[in-house]
């Protein structure tokens, strides 16, 4: 559980700004979302603060440490892609502890943060089965049990929605939404659905070609403000 | 309507089944008439009179096979065609796996244009390359040795097999290696333990293509080594089964067919990876 600070990040491709000069914080146990269009910098924004891919100028901070040159796996991140990403050789148990075994957690502690996460998520009885075997609501889930065992200080969310039907997508908003009271942790949260900011999120963060140019609490969106570019500041949860 | 309704059957026959027939005969023919011409006596064989496509019981003979194995070197050939196949390939395989990788998954400056140019590079005509790969083989003191065709048959093996592994890694969503890297893979453990074991189909198409390619080599076997006990198995049959104007065709035919079974062996083995789907169920 840690702050995540993101100071006038940049991400030029060639000619093209991606993301530019982009500010912002989400506080300690903040359930953070960055919302806007399509190509506004959303996803690039991530992928930059999980260090999988290297900013062409600013800062990211989490917690008090400077990330900007750390690999992947030293930023205490865990990501949750929009396409699940799962391991396909890999049964649920093994997808789950890989990154545990990866950093040489022993078996025994692995099977406990393996076991806890999938009575979260109401998966254990899939924990032998191949993604293949596995249904697009579960698929996330498991994707999501992936990211809970390793406890990072921040979670990393990028558009889990997108690719479930309309009524599992309802489901899980309200599934994530207990999961981040119940871990009680730091969640930044991509997505260019306005309904799933609104219900969700602690403090929304407007992204506009690359800008955020809006970052308020939840209730401030709902009053139905004007979402032209103004400076950003950090308003206080509602 | 179903599949047992008698006009049905009948299509399904004339419309699938038929065709298949031919073609099947038309590609085992070859087999057919070489097993036949192994197993021949010579006087049935020189008898024009005789069906070529039939042989009678007391036509029947072992005696091609007695030769290839006591008279020649044939063992001899077959393990020297088994060592530099396996060998060539297994080298071919590791650079093609590195290379493929390197270019499909890491962006360095002309990745693209070396891509192209490894594929150019197996548009050579590798009988031409023969010629200069002669001064290179005779500079590293490789001549007569089975260690010159392994080191250049990777010339036409690599190209291809790398190019072939390139469009498969591409299919490999790119998600699943930041997922790797995020907990915790350098490049080395993503490939072995995330890209490997997803691209087996390719590479075990990859693999039996370029071992065809090795054992079936003619040329450079040919070119580069000249004593009877290196010879590899297509050069041995062809040049110790042929003295002069007088053709062994029963040994000749003989020792090509079993030749032919190692790769048919092979390929029959693994003919499932090429239609197994391993990245089901990674994205939606």
């Amino acid at each position: 559980m840690a702050k995540l600070v993101v100071e006038n990040l940049t991400k030029r491709f060639g000619s093209s700004t991606a993301v530019d000069r982009l500010s912002f914080v989400a506080e300690d146990r903040e359930f953070l979302v960055l919302i806007g269009p399509s190509g506004c910098g959303k996803s690039t924004t991530l992928n930059l603060i999980a260090g999988l891919d290297e900013a062409s100028a600013g800062r990211i901070y989490i917690g008090e440490r400077l990330v900007n040159h750390l690999h992947p796996k030293d930023r205490d991140i865990a990501m949750v892609f929009q396409n699940y990403a799962l391991y396909p050789h890999m049964n649920v148990y093994a997808n789950m502890a890989f990154g545990l075994s990866m950093r040489g957690y022993s078996k025994t502690e692995i099977d406990g943060r393996i076991h806890e996460a999938a009575e979260i998520l109401g998966i254990g009885d899939l924990l032998l089965r191949k993604p293949k075997a596995l249904s697009g609501g579960q698929r996330q889930r498991v994707a999501v049990g992936r990211a809970i065992v390793r406890k990072p200080a921040v979670f990393l969310f990028d558009e889990p929605l997108s690719n479930l039907d309309a009524k599992l997508r309802v489901q899980m908003r309200a599934e994530l939404s207990k999961l981040h009271q119940r871990l009680n942790t730091t969640i930044v949260y991509v997505t260019h659905d306005q309904v799933e900011a609104m219900t969700m999120a602690t403090r929304i963060v407007l992204l506009k070609t690359g800008c955020a140019s809006r970052s308020a609490g939840r209730s401030s969106f709902t009053a139905g403000r004007s979402t032209r570019s103004r400076p950003v500041s950090s308003a206080p949860r509602p | 309507m179903t599949d047992r309704h008698p006009a049905a059957a009948a299509r399904r026959a004339l419309g699938i089944y038929a065709p298949l027939l031919v073609f099947v005969a038309f590609a085992l023919f070859p087999v057919y008439h070489m097993f036949l011409t192994s197993v021949k006596t010579d006087r049935a064989l020189y008898n024009l009179s005789l069906n070529p496509l039939m042989v009678s019981l007391g036509a029947l003979t072992a005696e091609h096979y007695r030769l290839l194995f006591t008279d020649t070197l044939f063992s001899t050939w077959l393990m020297n065609s088994l060592l530099v196949s396996l060998s060539s390939t297994a080298i071919s395989m590791v650079i093609s796996i590195l290379a493929a990788y390197g270019l499909t998954r890491i962006r360095f400056r002309g990745a693209d244009a070396f891509g192209i140019a490894i594929f150019i590079t197996y548009l050579v005509p590798y009988s031409l390359l023969f010629l200069p790969l002669t001064r290179v083989v005779s500079w590293l003191n490789l001549s007569d040795s089975l260690w010159a065709l392994v080191v250049t048959y990777p010339t036409f093996l690599v190209p291809f097999s790398t190019w072939l592994l390139m469009g498969y890694m591409k299919t490999i969503p790119e998600e699943i290696e930041k997922s790797a890297m995020i907990d915790g893979c350098n490049r080395l453990q993503i490939l072995t333990r995330i890209i490997i074991p997803l691209a087996v189909p390719g590479i075990v198409c990859a693999t039996l293509f370029a071992f065809s390619l090795a054992w079936n080599d003619l040329l450079y076997s040919l070119v580069f080594i000249s004593p009877t006990e290196k010879k590899t198995l297509t050069v041995g049959v062809l040049t110790e089964l042929i003295r002069g104007d007088v053709y062994f065709w029963g040994s000749l035919m003989g020792g090509a067919l079993i030749g032919s079974v190692p790769v048919v062996v092979f390929y029959a083995m693994f003919m499932d990876y090429y239609v197994s789907g391993m990245t089901a169920g990674a994205i939606k």
